[in-house]
């Protein structure tokens, strides 16, 4: 699986390449519509295969804390601040390093914020994060994130339905003409937003909640290949929207 | 959020008002004007608008109040009540602006293994010049082979930049510490966060990129309809000639 994931990337970049040039030889219609259609598949493989986010796991969670328990800094630091009066506002930082590496569950479970409980327990539990996970993941500020996973996933099943019509020709009986447009009107406005989620997306879109970033730290979250293929798809399904014919590929 | 979406549309809306029609266009001013703003835009965003921002006082608020509550907070407060109201907002913004670092100066910080983050600020930092430069020199120079063909190097440049960095945005927003654990743990206390400079960059080098294909276009279309002459006729009079 692993191997297969590693794999993936270089094997979506091969096949858009035979395609795109194959379209751009043979200018037909038929050729735009197979490029549009492994576009779409491209989208559906960014937003269900490929992960959103990676993290350490459990192994990167539990050694950081006990690092971070185990620095001078912080022996001194709780030391002089008394926990109860802090707990409330960072809970998640106070409770892994004044915790053991081995009772990190109990500590996590002691988080009074659903969201960012919720978070660590997840990032600590699965290296690899797809979109349609961090639907429940992203809540109240960070809903932003959650709403345009979830109109991206709309969009991206729109435009492989309609690409797979398009290239049996049957796509005039299915979908009104002004649904192109419809398609690359929301395709559009999905840019400027999947193009700022996608530096902060491991941290839910959240900029400045210290007790997310700070988990994303502790399981040592990075932004994952997903997003980024998302974007390319989202780029070039918008391409091909604009510049397929749809008089001419009746005819297909 | 708002920054992206303004700089989003004001690009696509200038963009396609360029490529609008173009094969017949009397007007030099609207040909150029992409690209001549995407290179001032990629100039200003790269040395004058901070690419990374550090909020270590958001820090200090959330996270350690009662440290800071009779030391650094009471000191502020304080020259805060002496400034006033006006002059108070004023301080805040010179002290939050202080703790940016503009494009040029990220090189600085970011830890070396970062090399190809390095090779894109190096090669933003120096097109930037080329790109205002250009942008100056090509609104008098004729349409010769060597301005298409800058043009053309220049376009490709522009996307291969733009594509890198956004390629590299995680890196940038993470201050080039994803993986160290200690950098990214100073990272955090410090609040790192990228600024709008790296979005204004972006735009610039896309519009820049777009203005330069607009011109190369523009001149392939007066070639194939024989309205201009390499060696004879003026930039001015092939325009006015359409």
């Amino acid at each position: 699986m692993v191997s297969l994931l590693t794999s993936l990337p270089y094997l979506l970049i091969l096949c858009y390449l035979v395609l795109i040039i194959w379209a751009a030889v043979g200018h037909r219609s038929d050729t735009m519509a197979w490029l549009g259609l492994w576009n779409g598949l491209v989208l559906l493989i960014a937003l269900f295969v490929l992960p959103w986010i990676t993290t350490g796991g459990r192994d990167t969670f539990d050694a950081r804390t006990d690092d971070l328990s185990l620095h001078p800094l912080f022996s001194e630091l709780l030391e002089k601040v008394p926990l109860e009066n802090v707990w409330n506002e960072t809970p998640i930082l106070y409770a892994v390093i004044t915790c053991n590496a081995e009772d990190t569950d109990k500590c996590l479970d002691k988080i009074p914020d659903g969201a960012i409980r919720r978070y660590a327990t997840l990032t600590r539990n699965d290296t690899n994060i797809e979109s349609f996970r961090l639907i429940g993941q992203a809540t109240g500020a960070g809903s932003g994130l959650r709403i345009t996973i979830v109109v991206l996933l709309i969009w991206s099943l729109f435009y492989f339905f309609w690409m797979i019509a398009k290239v049996v020709g049957m796509h005039a009986n299915y979908f009104p003409e002004g649904m192109r447009w419809a398609l690359a009107g929301v395709g559009v406005l999905l840019v400027p937003l999947v193009l700022w989620y996608l530096p902060i997306v491991d941290t839910l879109g959240y900029r400045d909640i210290f007790g997310i970033s700070t988990v994303a730290f502790l399981a040592g979250a990075r932004v994952g290949p997903g997003i980024g293929w998302a974007f390319i798809g989202l780029l070039i399904g918008l391409v091909v929207l604009l510049i397929s014919d749809d008089s001419s590929s009746a005819n297909i | 959020m708002l920054t992206v979406y303004i700089l989003f549309f004001a690009s696509l809306f200038l963009a396609a008002w360029s490529l609008q029609d173009i094969e017949g266009s009397t007007d030099r001013f609207r040909l150029r004007l992409p690209q001549t703003i995407g290179a001032l835009a990629t100039f200003f965003g790269f040395f004058f608008v901070g690419w990374v921002r550090f909020a270590p006082l958001d820090f200090a608020i959330n996270v350690i109040p009662d440290m800071f509550e009779d030391s650094v907070f009471g000191l502020l407060r304080w020259v805060l009540n002496m400034l006033g109201d006006a002059q108070a907002a004023q301080f805040l913004s010179w002290i939050t602006s202080l703790a940016s670092l503009p494009g040029w100066l990220l090189l600085v910080v970011i830890p070396s293994a970062q090399l190809l983050l390095r090779i894109l600020l190096l090669s933003i930092g120096f097109f930037s010049f080329l790109y205002v430069i250009w942008s100056a020199i090509a609104l008098i120079m004729r349409p010769t082979p060597f301005v298409k063909t800058v043009n053309i190097l220049f376009t490709c440049i522009g996307f291969i930049q733009a594509a890198l960095l956004i390629y590299l945005l995680p890196t940038i927003d993470s201050w080039g510490s994803a993986g160290t654990m200690w950098r990214s743990f100073s990272a955090l206390l410090l609040g790192v966060q990228m600024g709008s400079g790296v979005w204004i960059t972006l735009f610039g080098l896309l519009l820049s990129a777009v203005g330069n294909f607009a011109d190369v276009i523009s001149q392939s279309q007066a070639k194939s309809n024989g309205t201009y002459d390499n060696e004879d006729s003026s930039y001015s009079s092939f325009y006015t000639s359409n």
